[in-house]
């Protein structure tokens, strides 16, 4: 039976997997890491977005600091904060952590963050008053410095000169109250033959949130350790953003995806839209200019906006501090800001930068009154949620988003609805906030739930052998018959 | 004897080596850590505290909304069979070698060759309430416009529709090559006995697929109890009824930072996972020997 | 075998019926693809194209849509600022807008995606069909204790759910100092569970008989391997290289792991990129998603000729 041909194959495919082992485990264990001679820098962002950095770090290793060169690390935005905060459980964050404002109270709480207060005073090449004066108050947290700023956008209305103009409707301004929307919305939307909508007045979606705020209500109170929405200013407001698809019919149900809307305003079929800076480069490469401006939110009873801040941090826990700071200090300078400022994605968070007219009257948006997006800021909450150091955006957003849901498909009226999701996110807080009691390692349920998995895997196998056994079938329970 | 039972090991951990290497180095590995994992609480950051079974103790409590989860998860093992008689209905008639058969796989490979992202966002917009092409259908033929992806009903029905779309192109190719591999002779033979279409395929063709059948029952399983992309994709991040274990394993993780009990919600789902495929497994056993 | 007419025209319709199934979701990314931005959403299946211009008194001037009225549209002329009426089909044919092609392809470094996905995704099948082929038939024609049990335990690692498991692959990874590199994307990758249990089951079709009269020849069990087993599982082996291949081509989750360097990125992890949270551009997604199935769609074309010669050619079809 066993001939010499079986000896040596199997002898042979020893010998060659050992060799393909010794190979891999050579090539895993005797490389030297190579991270560790670079500054690593991670930031998010479309390609456009990652090219801009390019040409920044480019830059930078070459005319400024050959030493110590930085390479970038690029995530997908959805995926970001996951790929953030798998790094920092692996204890290898970046150096360098391009992050959102709204983060920070998280990573501070966790002391991912260096502080960076000292630096900020003992550096005198950059001090707090060369960035707008909100921006640098959004990185603190404590009243100690854990970032810079580095771009934000606020939240504005945009809406298409052209269809105002056939209806000769005067175009948004500050006077604006969230009724006004409504009237003009009203006399903007164009219903079809079949009774479709055909145009649709507004599109609030992103900027709901900031009506709770304008109205005095809030969403977690100002400690951020709990959830008040279900206030009557909140169920107010919510009622306000259900009634604009449910009873005035200017906007689509919420019910409906959300990812149409840049293109519903390309091809007319929407007239107005509250989202940010991010919009205006698709509208006006796809429209042209002198089609689309922006107005300032509409006011409730409060004045307040929205804005997304994004900033540079430093990861405490970097061997390479110092470099990090100094290319935190370029990418924030003028001339970091300069070449940011180029594809017009996002507002420059320097102050010099965003008051110029390479910012103002920007070469690609012709006609964009982009005074509006700085207007804005002194009024702004942060957008999308402030979330505080318990709960995370995602949490807050999925909540409120099953709020609506209940709402729009009858399940709940809009404070029954609320108080549910106060009592989640409340849920979620205190699940946070908790500290796990810990068990002394006695091992024994551990034991005894791994002795019952060994014993139920064997179980099984047992069964599929001992069925195989008595089935007589030699190789496999399963396989056909042998031919005839 | 013994000496060749020993040689038979050897020539075994022979063709065995390559493959279980890799699986100790990348899939055990990661495999035992998250095992630990589900016996600490972890934020993410601090350090691990040993909490014993507390995890699992917690899913148990109401507040865990665990049964919803694990019911949204079972309602996706519908998808095993559809996709099942699905491919196996176009592997026959692809299998009937037709004039323009290449035409014809290569169209039903589409589905195979288009990776998540676009698939689910094309789906998300033939599933939209207001403009999507479902409802558009819908409404032409006199009924009303159903909310895929937000009613918690129709949710699970839509993102089973587009998986069955992507996973039965899967089990076509593979009950093809599968069907490749029976002889023309018993055909012919039965052929010979007078045998319509209908007994040919209950008593050759059907039971001659079983290793098919059984590959593509135990990995549709695993696929359809672990279906997460694509409901991540179409809803962004918030599933409403089609909340299934898995979903609530990431949100635990990386939206609140719960890896411990994450953990245990994962190995708790592989015990539903095991235990399913595993009876399958017996019942497909079961099955091939009375044909 | 013998078909009626009648049978085969039902055949044909319901091929047809399947097909219509299969290609529509990926007809309406198609079309999408090449339909100008503005009009994705127009509930059309053809693709229109508005053009900005129109001629006044033999004159093309440039206009832009204010409104759709029914079958007419409200433009505004860009020289006089005036309004005026005009008929649907003067303002909007149907033409195929290739920008989201150019667009994309500017975009996104295409053809160093499509290197890097190439290189890693041929690697990893060609790893895969040797150590899933070795392993498969290791499972399904020798005997050695806890063959099963070992078995089972590889099958259950296709059950632990992703999302726990990425820090520890992290972690791993790191340790392996393989973060960042095309090792780290091809490595994980030679090994699958799937591919092993795919291959056990269809060499438990090939009949035990041939492998009995080749050992009594004087085969060993490589021997067997390599001149039976493997030239008779043509149609197996090329669904599985099918297959893996299509798998990491299009995987994402190793490869979003592993490599963060731009330069080394994978074509859907690039793609993936397109994909903003507040910006939706579907068209220019869409044109990339083709121009990245492309060639996977190509390739199994190829492969299919090349599989069915070879099903002939081994006479395992008498």
């Amino acid at each position: 039976m066993n001939s010499p041909a079986g000896l040596t194959s199997w002898k042979g495919l020893a010998v060659g997997g050992a060799i393909a082992l010794g190979a891999i485990a050579l090539r895993i264990f005797l490389t030297g890491d190579e991270a560790s001679q670079h500054l690593v820098f991670s930031t998010w962002g479309t390609p456009e977005e990652v090219e801009t950095f390019r040409q920044l770090i480019d830059r930078y290793n070459s005319e400024r600091h050959p030493t110590h060169s930085v390479v970038l690390a690029h995530s997908e935005q959805y995926q970001y904060t996951e790929r953030l905060l798998v790094r920092a459980a692996a204890h290898s964050l970046p150096d360098v952590i391009h992050l959102d404002r709204k983060d920070l109270p998280l990573y501070t709480r966790k002391g991912l963050l260096e502080d960076l207060t000292l630096y900020i005073r003992e550096d005198t090449s950059v001090t707090p008053d060369d960035f707008l004066p909100e921006l640098i108050a959004s990185c603190t947290v404590g009243g100690r410095y854990y970032a810079l700023p580095h771009n934000f956008s606020t939240l504005v209305l945009y809406y298409n000169r052209d269809h105002f103009d056939a209806e000769g409707i005067p175009y948004p301004d500050t006077t604006w109250t969230w009724e006004t929307l409504v009237n003009v919305s009203r006399r903007l939307t164009r219903t079809g033959a079949a009774g479709e909508t055909i145009r649709f007045g507004c599109l609030m979606q992103i900027a709901f949130p900031i009506l709770i705020y304008q109205n005095g209500g809030s969403i977690l109170n100002a400690p951020l350790d709990s959830c008040v929405i279900a206030s009557p200013e909140g169920v107010g407001s919510f009622q306000f953003a259900v009634d604009l698809s449910e009873r005035h019919h200017v906007s689509w149900s919420m019910l409906a995806q959300n990812m149409q809307w840049d293109d519903m305003v390309v091809g007319g079929r929407l007239s107005m839209i509250a989202t940010g800076r991010w919009a205006a480069p698709v509208y006006f490469r796809a429209m042209g200019p002198g089609v689309m401006d922006i107005a300032p939110l509409p006011r409730g009873k409060l004045r307040r906006g929205g804005a997304t801040v994004h900033v540079m941090g430093i990861a405490a826990e970097s061997d390479k501090k110092a470099e990090a700071w100094e290319f935190v200090k370029y990418l924030v300078s003028e001339e970091g800001q300069r070449l940011a400022n180029k594809d017009g994605v996002s507002i420059s968070a320097r102050r010099s930068v965003a008051m110029s007219d390479e910012f103002l009257r920007h070469p690609a948006f012709p006609g964009l009154n982009s005074r509006v997006f700085l207007d804005e800021l002194p009024a702004s909450v942060v957008w999308p949620y402030e979330q505080g150091p318990y709960v995370s955006t995602y949490t807050l957003q999925s909540q409120l988003e099953r709020a609506m849901r209940r709402v729009l498909l009858g399940e709940a009226t809009v404070r029954e609805s609320l108080l549910k999701m106060e009592e989640e996110v409340n849920n979620v807080i205190r699940a946070s906030r908790q500290s796990a009691v810990p068990v002394p390692f006695v091992g024994s349920a551990v034991f005894y739930l791994c002795a019952a998995s060994l014993i139920g895997v064997a179980g099984v196998a047992w069964v599929y052998g001992s069925r195989r056994r008595q089935r007589g079938v030699r190789i496999n329970p399963i396989a056909p018959p042998p031919l005839p | 004897m013994a000496n060749r039972k020993a040689r038979e090991f050897l020539t075994a951990a022979g063709f065995l080596l390559p493959n279980i290497t890799g699986f100790l180095l990348f899939t055990l590995a990661p495999i035992l850590f998250s095992l630990g994992m589900s016996f600490f609480d972890w934020d993410l950051f601090s350090v691990p505290v040993f909490v014993d079974l507390a995890n699992f103790g917690r899913m148990l409590s109401p507040a865990s909304h665990i049964s919803g989860y694990l019911g949204n998860t079972l309602f996706f093992l519908i998808i095993v069979p559809l996709q099942m008689c699905f491919g196996l209905a176009t592997a026959l008639l692809l299998n009937e070698r037709l004039k323009g058969s290449l035409l014809f796989k290569a169209i039903f490979f589409v589905p195979v060759v288009l990776s998540v992202v676009p698939v689910a966002i094309v789906w998300e917009y033939l599933l939209d309430t207001e403009h999507g092409l479902l409802n558009g259908m819908l409404v032409a033929v006199g009924a009303g416009k159903v909310a895929w992806l937000y009613d918690p009903f129709w949710i699970k029905a839509g993102i089973s529709m587009m998986a069955v779309w992507q996973g039965s192109a899967f089990g076509t190719i593979i009950y093809y090559a599968a069907l490749q591999g029976i002889p023309d002779q018993l055909y012919e033979v039965s052929a010979l006995d007078g045998a319509g279409w209908w007994p040919k395929f209950r008593r050759i063709t059907l039971p001659l697929l079983a290793p098919a059948h059984l590959f593509l029952g135990v990995t549709g399983i695993i696929g359809a109890l672990q279906l997460f992309a694509p409901i991540m994709v179409m809803t962004h991040g918030n599933a409403g009824g089609a909340h299934n274990l898995i979903f609530e394993v990431y949100v635990k993780a990386y939206q609140e930072f719960q890896m411990g009990y994450a953990s245990a919600l994962a190995w708790s789902l592989f015990f539903v996972m095991f235990i399913l495929s595993a009876a399958y497994g017996v019942y497909a056993a079961e099955r091939s020997r009375y044909a | 075998m013998k078909r009626s007419g009648i049978a085969t025209t039902v055949c044909y319709l319901l091929l047809a019926a399947c097909s219509a199934w299969y290609i529509l979701p990926f007809c309406w990314a198609l079309v999408t693809s090449v339909k100008q931005p503005g009009m994705v959403f127009d509930g059309r299946w053809l693709p229109y194209t508005r053009s900005n211009t129109i001629s006044v008194d033999d004159r093309e001037t440039e206009m832009r849509i204010v409104e759709e009225r029914g079958d007419r549209f409200l433009v505004r002329l860009s020289g006089t600022g005036e309004l005026r009426e005009v008929p649907r089909a003067d303002v909007e044919r149907v033409s195929p807008d290739w920008r989201n092609y150019r667009d994309a392809w500017t975009i996104v470094p295409f053809g160093r995606y499509f290197l890097n996905s190439f290189f890693i995704s041929l690697c990893i099948t060609i790893g895969q069909l040797i150590t899933c082929s070795l392993g498969g038939y290791a499972f399904s024609r020798l005997t050695f204790p806890g063959r099963d049990l070992i078995f089972l335990l590889y099958l259950a690692t296709l059950m632990i759910p992703g999302p726990v498991l990425t820090v520890p692959i992290y972690v791993l990874m790191r340790e392996y100092h393989l973060l960042n590199t095309y090792e780290g994307a091809i490595l994980p990758g030679l090994f699958s569970a799937y591919g092993t249990f795919l291959l056990r089951q269809f060499f438990s079709t090939i009949p035990r008989e041939l492998e009995d009269a080749a050992r009594i020849d004087g085969a060993g069990r490589f021997g067997v391997y390599l001149r039976i087993i493997l030239p008779l599982s043509g149609p197996a082996l090329a669904a599985l290289a099918t297959f893996v291949f299509i798998g990491s081509w299009n995987d994402y989750f190793w490869p979003s792991i592993v490599l963060t360097d731009p330069d080394k990125l994978t074509l859907p992890v690039g793609l993936a990129h397109l994909n903003d949270m507040y910006v939706f551009q579907y068209g220019r997604l869409m044109a990339g998603s083709m121009i990245s199935m492309a060639p996977a769609l190509l390739i199994y074309l190829l492969f299919q000729r090349f599989v069915t010669r070879g099903v002939v050619m081994t006479g395992l079809k008498g």
